[in-house]
């Protein structure tokens, strides 16, 4: 008689690879699975498989990706050092909207008409967002170092808060609306040029010109905000593995009472830690608006990337260099959502439940990392 | 009582439990226990008492081995069935809801007490449960209300309340007050001659040969021998538990002559407890370069507190500090650290050390912003750092594969050599040392006290904070007593009796 068990056991000792090997492999079950979730509503499986392999294969789709994921990279990236330390900021999405006013600044006065050296424009908008950012996400850092008000309920709330503040900006009547009379003689001009001859005045900032666009980088689809992702994530990997901030990062992340006894100065530490988390969400906001958004409305909540970064930050396991994958596969799947919508014309809403498969799936996927599952013959 | 006593009630024949990486925990081990007898597990930190219990507890699988269970053959899997066969066991960490009342702890996960709780029915068999074996508990208490002592009470009744009638307990005075200790063992004797059979784990001799009628000595995964108290000595089972001969008596060589002026003054004292009350009142002293001064007190006295004062990691309420001439009353932990003082916490784990991170990560905390550590103000320097970690882990013994295990994987004796490793850098002034023997073993409390004796000869001021007399007798040049956080006096050691110390901390004489 055939006599087999199947024996859950905790794995004691983690291999390096296993968490992305895991990974690669539970996107693959949760796509698979997905794929079948097409044949209910009578598509192909076949067709989805198809799309997903043209998506990670044609060097297009592969850019389309890259380019949704950069916001991604910024947001997730953002959460690295807060999270290690235990602070549980969840108000990247906030940060990332701050961000985004900051870098309107100087496209609003560009508009009342004040000029300055084309090339000024977006270093001036980065500088803003980030400052905007860093300064929006030192509310809750600040209230938690000195009076302990726990942080994921204010930075949550700050998020509702920064999205408020552009609907009033831009709603029609606001100061920043595409119809205030002070943008009129130049947008005016500008959108004749286009070919458009009246400002219609809807619910959003006037266009960033073509000049505070960030270029892309040559021969290539992918704006150059890339770049700045990428160097943006070694210098985290950095200030987390080799210097005394990232230290003090991880001792407190493990214990406050050691950090305490070690004379680490909390205030300071999540001062600095948070600061810079809001900037790199800010700048995350500067790249949505001037590359892809290109005029600041309450639409730019739409995607959620503050708290797409959450997801990524944690799959990515806090560890800089994997945001940047994770993120840009985060891409992917939108990319992937966008084509079967176009190709197989299902419905946005079978889209997004594909994609949700696939999440489920490569969170189901951790517990492999920590149990592994054994079949043993006999009782 | 249907069975007799005498009667084998477990019996665990040749267990071998290996853990991945090749440890082997439990070696060839044989472990009976009859009814109505406690039977002590001594060992050292690592021998393999836990492992063992844990096999019987259901929690883990042993590799090969029987076990019985009241004449029964059983398989256990789970702790379930170890409770449906009357095993109990009471954790060396409780594992209970602090904002829960006692009853709720009790019955928490029984399916009979139901949906609906039963809560007075069950406070009825808890108060029941309770006069039986002179236990003093208000079943409505809250956890968090209670004593340490109190607490274990709850962990032995959870047990007896699902009628268990085997009770192993797992280091249970690691964390009671001498006279919570008495009262457990009485509580123990009561069980005892109600027909509970008791396995009692501990690394302590002393509480060994009082409460066991039988003693198993386990080392390094396997069994020396069994034993009768009478027919043994302290020293024969230290020698069984260590290997070799332990010393006892560590010696120690006179005080050179007291310097003139003291490293440490504290004057007129005063901090308040976690609680807002107040744990330390009026306190004065001074400690000399080249002394232990020993502070004596039941634990939770103040002593804790006044030296979390001391350290900068409470702000006193009244009085002043002085370390080497400067006022330090209201200083950071940085700026006390920084005045060559080392600080031995009582949390060993999540105070003393960094579990999750590495020998070298535990090793530089406090250090870590000094040059040559970091270069450039704020980058680590990495050649230095494991330079610095390697030379520490080798001169304190630290036993460990390398300085990048994480600091979890090393035992209690060795993460103290560890905490001493990077306390010690630096030749300290002054070291305030919080039970800085609790819970280890004899061969580390040993190493601990050589250690602490080696920095006075050396001429740091010492403020020692222990609960085991002994322990003051034998390091201190002089006495200081607390009682409900106020100083009884301070005694110079050679002018001292344990009766008088005894006396004083119950708060019965001043001096």
């Amino acid at each position: 008689m055939l006599n087999i068990r199947i024996k859950v056991e905790r794995r004691l000792i983690i291999d390096r690879r296993l968490p992305a090997l895991i990974s690669i492999l539970s996107a693959v079950a949760g796509i698979l699975v997905g794929g079948l979730l097409l044949t209910v509503v009578g598509r192909s499986p076949i067709e989805a498989y198809a799309i997903v392999f043209e998506t990670f294969t044609n060097p297009r789709s592969l850019m389309g990706a890259i380019e949704l994921g950069i916001p991604i990279i910024f947001t997730s990236l953002a959460l690295v050092l807060p999270f290690r330390m235990a602070f549980f900021n969840i108000g990247g999405e906030g940060q990332f909207y701050m961000g985004a006013i900051g870098a309107m600044i100087p496209i609003v006065l560009y508009w009342s008409g004040m000029d300055l050296p084309y090339g000024l424009y977006l270093p001036l908008m980065a500088l803003l967002a980030a400052l905007f950012g860093g300064l929006w996400a030192l509310v809750p850092a600040i209230l938690k170092a000195k009076w302990r008000v726990n942080e994921i309920l204010t930075s949550l709330m700050m998020n509702f808060i920064a999205l408020q503040i552009i609907w009033y900006l831009v709603s029609p009547g606001g100061p920043w609306n595409e119809a205030n009379p002070a943008f009129r003689e130049r947008y005016l001009a500008y959108l004749r040029e286009q070919g458009v001859s009246v400002i219609p005045g809807f619910k959003g900032t006037p266009l960033v010109p073509e000049f505070a666009r960030p270029p892309v980088i040559p021969g290539t689809m992918i704006s150059s905000a890339l770049i700045l992702a990428v160097l943006a994530s070694i210098v985290i990997y950095f200030i987390y593995s080799r210097t005394i901030i990232g230290y003090e990062v991880k001792v407190v992340g493990e214990s406050e009472a050691a950090s305490r006894y070690a004379g680490i100065n909390y205030t300071k530490l999540v001062t600095m830690v948070m600061f810079t988390s809001g900037v790199l969400a800010g700048l995350g906001g500067f790249v949505n608006l001037s590359s892809d958004l290109l005029k600041l409305t309450p639409e730019i909540a739409a995607p959620g990337y503050g708290y797409a970064g959450i997801i990524a930050a944690w799959l990515a396991r806090l560890n800089p260099i994997a945001c940047i994958f994770v993120s840009i596969f985060f891409g992917a799947l939108t990319q992937i959502g966008y084509t079967m919508q176009q190709y197989l014309r299902i419905s946005h809403f079978v889209s997004v439940a594909f994609e949700g498969l696939i999440f489920l799936f490569l969170v189901l996927g951790d517990f492999f990392l920590n149990y592994r599952i054994k079949v043993v013959k006999g009782g | 009582m249907s069975t007799p006593l005498n009667e084998t009630v477990v019996l665990m024949k040749d267990i071998v439990k290996t853990f991945p990486g090749g440890v082997v925990a439990n070696d060839h081990i044989t472990f009976d226990l009859k009814r109505g007898e406690i039977h002590g597990l001594l060992g050292e930190n690592g021998a393999g008492k836990t492992t063992l219990v844990n096999i019987l507890y259901g929690l883990y699988k042993p590799d090969s081995g029987e076990i019985y269970v009241k004449g029964r053959r059983v398989k256990l899997n789970s702790p379930r069935d170890a409770i449906k066969l009357g095993i109990g066991l009471v954790p060396q960490h409780f594992k209970l809801v602090e904002v829960h009342t006692v009853v709720e702890n009790i019955i928490l996960g029984l399916k009979e007490y139901g949906f609906i709780l039963r809560i007075r029915e069950a406070e009825e068999r808890i108060r029941e449960l309770a006069r039986k074996y002179g236990f003093r508990i208000d079943p409505k208490a809250k956890i968090w209300q209670l004593s340490m002592g109190e607490r274990q009470y709850v962990e032995i009744m959870k047990a007896l309340f699902r009628n268990a009638d085997i009770l192993i307990l797992d280091e249970p005075t690691t964390v009671l007050t001498p006279q919570e200790t008495e009262q457990l063992f009485k509580v123990l004797k009561r069980m005892k001659e109600e027909g509970k059979s008791i396995i009692f784990i501990t690394h302590k001799l002393d509480e060994a040969l009082t409460i066991c009628d039988r003693i198993t000595v386990l080392r390094k995964g396997r069994k020396i021998g069994t034993v009768t108290p009478d027919k043994v000595t302290k020293v024969d089972l230290a020698r069984m538990m260590v290997g070799r001969e332990v010393l006892f008596r560590i010696s120690k060589s006179k005080m050179k002559v007291k310097a003139e002026k003291p490293i440490l003054i504290v004057e007129n004292l005063s901090v308040l407890s976690d609680k807002g009350v107040l744990a330390v009142k009026n306190v004065s002293f001074s400690v000399y370069p080249g002394e232990i001064l020993g502070i004596a007190g039941i634990a939770g006295s103040g002593q804790e507190e006044l030296m979390e004062a001391i350290a900068g990691l409470r702000k006193p309420v009244k009085g002043k500090i002085i370390i080497k001439g400067r006022d330090v009353t209201y200083a950071s932990p940085r700026e006390i650290y920084e005045l060559n003082v080392a600080y031995i916490p009582e949390d060993r784990i999540r105070t003393g050390s960094l579990p999750n991170l590495t020998l070298w990560e535990n090793l530089i905390l406090k250090h870590h912003r000094r040059k040559p550590l970091v270069k450039h103000k704020i980058i680590l320097n990495f050649k230095e750092i494991f330079k610095f970690a390697e030379k520490r882990k080798r001169e304190f013994e630290i036993v460990a594969p390398n300085i990048f295990v994480p600091a979890r994987t090393l035992s209690g004796g060795n993460l103290q050599r560890l905490i001493l490793a990077r306390e010690l850098t630096g030749k300290p002034d002054l070291i305030l040392a919080v039970y800085p023997t609790r819970g280890l073993d004899v061969g580390a409390t040993e190493y601990v006290r050589k250690v602490l004796l080696r920095e006075r000869d050396r001429g740091a001021a010492i403020v020692l904070v222990s609960e085991e007399l002994d322990e003051i007798f034998q390091l201190s040049d002089r006495i200081a007593v607390i009682h409900n956080g106020e100083l009884m006096g301070i005694v110079p050691t050679s002018q001292a009796t344990v009766e008088e110390i005894g006396l004083m901390m119950g708060g019965a004489l001043r001096r």
